[in-house]
C-alpha cells in the first residue's frame, strides 16, 4: 500500500531545513514545525507547553473542546509523531499533514466504524472511536530520532 | 465475499407489525333526540393494539349521549374478531393474541344498533412486547447491490411514523444495532415519504448534527418522529436524519479532516443505526455546556450553520431509555454460531434489565464502565488495556497481539498460521475488569480471516473473526470486543442513571 512514503519524507525533510529552528510547534506529521499562530488556528487549539526530552521536544496543545493533542518534534524541527485524545476529533488533514491521504485510503475500506489502523514501514496509525470520545496516535518510523523508542510515544 | 467488509447490518422481515392504526371515528351522527338523553355513538379504546401471542388486552367502550355527555358503556355490547386465528375477543372485550398477523375487532351496541370504529390488533411474531428481533445477514439491498456485503453486523428494523400518527409510518430494515453509541440515525434516502418527520430547531433555527466516527462522518438534520421498536412505541423521539436535502452540505468544521462522508447507504454500510449503548444521549453534558463543540450540534439559520450547545433533553436520545417501561437497559441474546460461520443468525434484543422474566440476569457479572468514556479494562497479554469496549457495532475482536499474523490482503483482520504456514485457530483468553473491580474471564478463538471469508460466499457471521487494534508506540490501546463476543451469550447493557442487579449503571454484564 503506502509505498510512496520515502519520497514524501525526503521532500518534507528538505523543506524542513528552511524553517529549521522555528519555535513552537503544531505542524502536521512529517512536516516541519511552523508558525504556531497558523497551526493553532487550523486545529482550534492552544499551545500549553513544550517539554524537551532526550532527543526530541514534546508539544502539548489543547483543543477548544478540551481534547488534547501531543506532537513530537525532532531537534531539527520535524514532527515525527502525534497523539490525541478527548471528545472531539482534531482536523486530521492538518494533524496528519501529507499522511492524511494514507488515512483516507484506510478509512475508505470501512473495515470498522470504530477503528482505523495502519501498520506499514512508512506509517503507523491508530484511531479508535470510543462510546464517547476518540483516541488516536500516529508516527513515521523513518523520522524517529536515534535513541528514541516508539514506546516513548504516548 | 468482498473484503470491503462492512460493518454489519441485518434485517428482519417484520411484515406489517407496524403500528396498528385506526382512528375511532366518532361514528354515525345522532339518531335524533326527543328531549330525553339518548346514546348517539360508541367508541372503543385503544384504537389499535400490539399484542404478543398469548397476551391479552381489555377494550373499553365509551358512549356519547345526545346532550354531549360521555360515559363508559359496559352492557349490551357485542364483540367480534375478523380473524380468530390471529386474535380472539370475548364477551367482555378481552382481546387475546393467537398467532402473528393482523385482525380487526368490531364492537356493536346490541340495543341501539351502534357500531364503534373497528379496533386493529397486530399480533407480534416476537415473544414479548419488550423485545426486538435482530439478525446478522448480508445487509440492506442497496449495500448488496453496490457490491459490498455486511460482515458480522447486527441489524433490526424500526418503524418510523409521523409524530402523532399511527398510520403514516414506514418500516425501515437493516438498522445496525450498536452498543457502542447512542441514538437512532437513519439515512434520509431510505425514508421514502410514508412518514413525515418534524424538523427540530434550536433558538428558532433548524437543528442539524455532525457525527464523527473513526473512519468518517455523517451530516444531516435532527428530526422528531414516533418510533416503534418491537412491540413498543416511543413518541416524539429526536433522531439524526443523515444526508437529507434540507441539511445541505456539511460545514467545514464537520467535514474538514474528518475522513470520508458516510451520507449514503453504501458508504454508511446500513440503512441507519440504532445506538443502544450505556449513555442516555449521543453527546450529553459535553454538548450542553459552552463552548459549543465543533462537529456536533449546529444551529443553521439561513445565514449558515454554526456549532451550538444543546440541552440534553433536546439531543438525540437512547430510544430504549425513552420507553415508558423496561427502560433501564437492554439485553442482546444471540445463539452460538458454528465454525467457520453462518449465512444468517437470528436473535433477540430485550428492553430492560431485570424488569421482566425475559431480561432477568442469570449468573451474569456486571462490570461498570467509565462514566465519561464508556470504556472498561481488559487484562490481556500482561497489559491492562483501559480503553476497552464491548461493542456490537464492531465486527470482530479487535486487539493488539504482535504474535498473530495480519492478513496480507486485508490488514484489518488476523490470519494466524501454524508452524507449517497452514491457517489455524488460536484459543485465547482475557479477563474483563469493570471500573468497580468486578472481573469476568472471556475465552475466545481467533480464526484465519482468509480461510473464513473463503469458506462460503454466502457467509456473513463469523464467530472467530479478529483483527489488530494497532498499538502505536506506548499510546493507550484497548480491546474492542466486537460482535463475535455476543454469539452464544446474553450481553446486558445497563444505562447510566439506572440500577439493576445491585449495580449502578453505566455497566455491562454477560454470561
Amino acid at each position: 500500500m503506502q509505498t510512496s512514503i520515502p519520497a514524501r519524507v525526503t521532500a518534507t525533510a528538505a523543506i524542513g531545513l528552511a524553517v529549521l529552528w522555528s519555535h513552537a510547534s503544531c505542524a502536521g506529521l512529517g512536516e516541519p514545525v511552523g508558525s504556531i499562530a497558523t497551526d493553532e488556528t487550523a486545529l482550534h487549539a492552544t499551545a500549553l507547553a513544550v517539554t524537551p526530552a532526550q532527543s526530541y521536544d514534546v508539544h502539548d496543545l489543547t483543543m477548544s473542546g478540551g481534547a488534547s493533542i501531543r506532537e513530537y518534534a525532532t531537534r531539527a524541527g520535524m514532527v515525527f509523531a502525534v497523539t490525541w485524545s478527548g471528545r472531539g476529533m482534531p482536523d486530521l488533514s492538518v494533524l496528519l499533514g501529507g499522511y492524511y491521504a494514507d488515512y483516507l485510503r484506510a478509512a475508505n475500506r470501512h473495515a470498522s466504524r470504530k477503528i482505523v489502523s495502519i501498520a506499514t514501514a512508512g506509517l503507523v496509525l491508530h484511531i479508535v472511536k470510543l462510546p464517547r470520545g476518540f483516541l488516536g496516535a500516529a508516527y513515521v518510523p523513518a523520522l524517529i530520532p536515534a535513541g528514541t523508542s516508539p514506546q516513548d510515544i504516548r | 465475499m468482498s473484503l470491503a467488509a462492512w460493518r454489519a447490518v441485518s434485517v428482519i422481515g417484520r411484515a406489517s407489525v407496524g403500528f396498528a392504526m385506526l382512528l375511532v371515528a366518532a361514528c354515525g351522527g345522532g339518531s335524533g333526540s326527543t328531549g330525553a338523553v339518548t346514546l348517539v355513538s360508541i367508541a372503543a379504546a385503544p384504537k389499535s393494539i400490539s399484542l404478543n401471542v398469548g397476551a391479552t388486552q381489555v377494550l373499553s367502550v365509551t358512549g356519547t349521549y345526545s346532550n354531549g355527555a360521555m360515559a363508559s358503556v359496559t352492557t349490551g355490547l357485542g364483540f367480534s374478531s375478523s380473524a380468530t386465528g390471529v386474535a380472539t375477543v370475548d364477551a367482555s372485550g378481552v382481546v387475546a393474541g393467537v398467532a402473528p398477523g393482523t385482525a380487526q375487532i368490531d364492537v356493536t351496541d346490541g340495543m341501539g344498533g351502534f357500531s364503534a370504529a373497528p379496533v386493529t390488533v397486530a399480533v407480534l411474531a416476537s415473544s414479548a412486547a419488550n423485545s426486538l428481533p435482530v439478525v446478522v445477514d448480508q445487509g440492506p439491498a442497496v449495500l448488496v447491490a453496490s457490491g459490498q456485503t455486511a460482515t458480522n453486523t447486527l441489524f433490526a428494523s424500526a418503524t418510523i411514523c409521523t409524530p402523532g400518527s399511527a398510520s403514516a409510518c414506514q418500516t425501515i430494515d437493516h438498522l445496525q444495532i450498536d452498543t457502542g453509541s447512542t441514538g437512532i440515525q437513519i439515512l434520509s434516502a431510505v425514508l421514502t415519504g410514508a412518514a413525515t418527520t418534524t424538523p427540530a430547531s434550536v433558538n428558532g433555527a433548524p437543528l442539524r448534527e455532525c457525527v464523527q466516527f473513526a473512519d468518517g462522518y455523517t451530516w444531516g438534520s435532527v428530526v422528531i418522529a414516533d418510533v416503534q421498536l418491537g412491540g413498543r412505541t416511543i413518541a416524539s423521539l429526536p433522531i439524526h436524519l443523515i444526508g437529507d436535502a434540507a441539511a445541505g452540505t456539511a460545514p467545514s468544521s464537520c467535514s474538514t479532516g474528518a475522513g470520508p462522508a458516510e451520507n449514503t447507504v453504501a458508504a454508511f454500510g446500513a440503512n441507519g443505526l440504532i445506538g443502544v449503548g450505556n449513555f442516555l444521549q449521543d453527546c450529553g453534558a459535553y454538548c450542553a455546556t459552552p463552548p459549543a463543540p465543533s462537529a456536533a450540534y449546529y444551529a443553521c439559520p439561513s445565514s449558515g450553520c454554526l456549532p451550538t450547545t444543546l440541552a440534553v433533553t433536546q439531543q438525540v436520545q437512547n430510544p430504549v431509555a425513552m420507553l415508558a417501561a423496561d427502560n433501564n437497559g437492554i439485553v442482546i441474546g444471540l445463539p452460538s454460531v458454528g465454525a467457520p460461520g453462518a449465512a444468517s443468525v437470528s436473535g433477540t434484543l430485550y428492553f430492560g434489565v431485570g424488569t421482566q422474566a425475559d431480561n432477568a440476569p442469570s449468573s451474569a457479572a456486571f462490570l461498570t464502565v467509565d462514566p465519561a468514556t464508556g470504556t472498561l479494562i481488559t487484562n490481556f497479554g500482561g497489559a491492562a488495556l483501559t480503553g476497552s469496549v464491548i461493542d456490537s457495532g464492531s465486527n470482530a475482536y479487535f486487539f493488539n497481539d504482535s504474535s498473530i499474523a495480519v492478513c496480507a490482503i486485508n490488514s484489518s483482520f488476523f490470519c494466524p498460521v501454524d508452524g507449517s504456514g497452514a491457517p489455524t485457530n488460536l484459543a485465547l483468553t482475557a479477563t474483563l475488569q469493570g471500573i468497580n473491580g468486578v472481573t469476568a474471564a472471556a475465552p475466545f478463538t481467533i480464526g484465519n480471516a482468509n480461510s473464513l471469508f473463503g469458506a462460503g460466499a454466502n457467509l456473513t457471521a463469523f464467530p472467530t473473526l479478529g483483527g489488530p487494534n494497532g498499538s502505536v508506540g506506548g499510546s493507550i490501546t484497548g480491546f474492542d470486543w466486537g460482535l463475535p463476543f455476543f454469539f452464544s451469550r446474553s450481553v446486558y447493557i445497563l444505562f447510566e442513571a439506572h440500577t439493576a442487579a445491585a449495580t449502578a449503571g453505566p455497566a455491562i454484564g454477560f454470561d
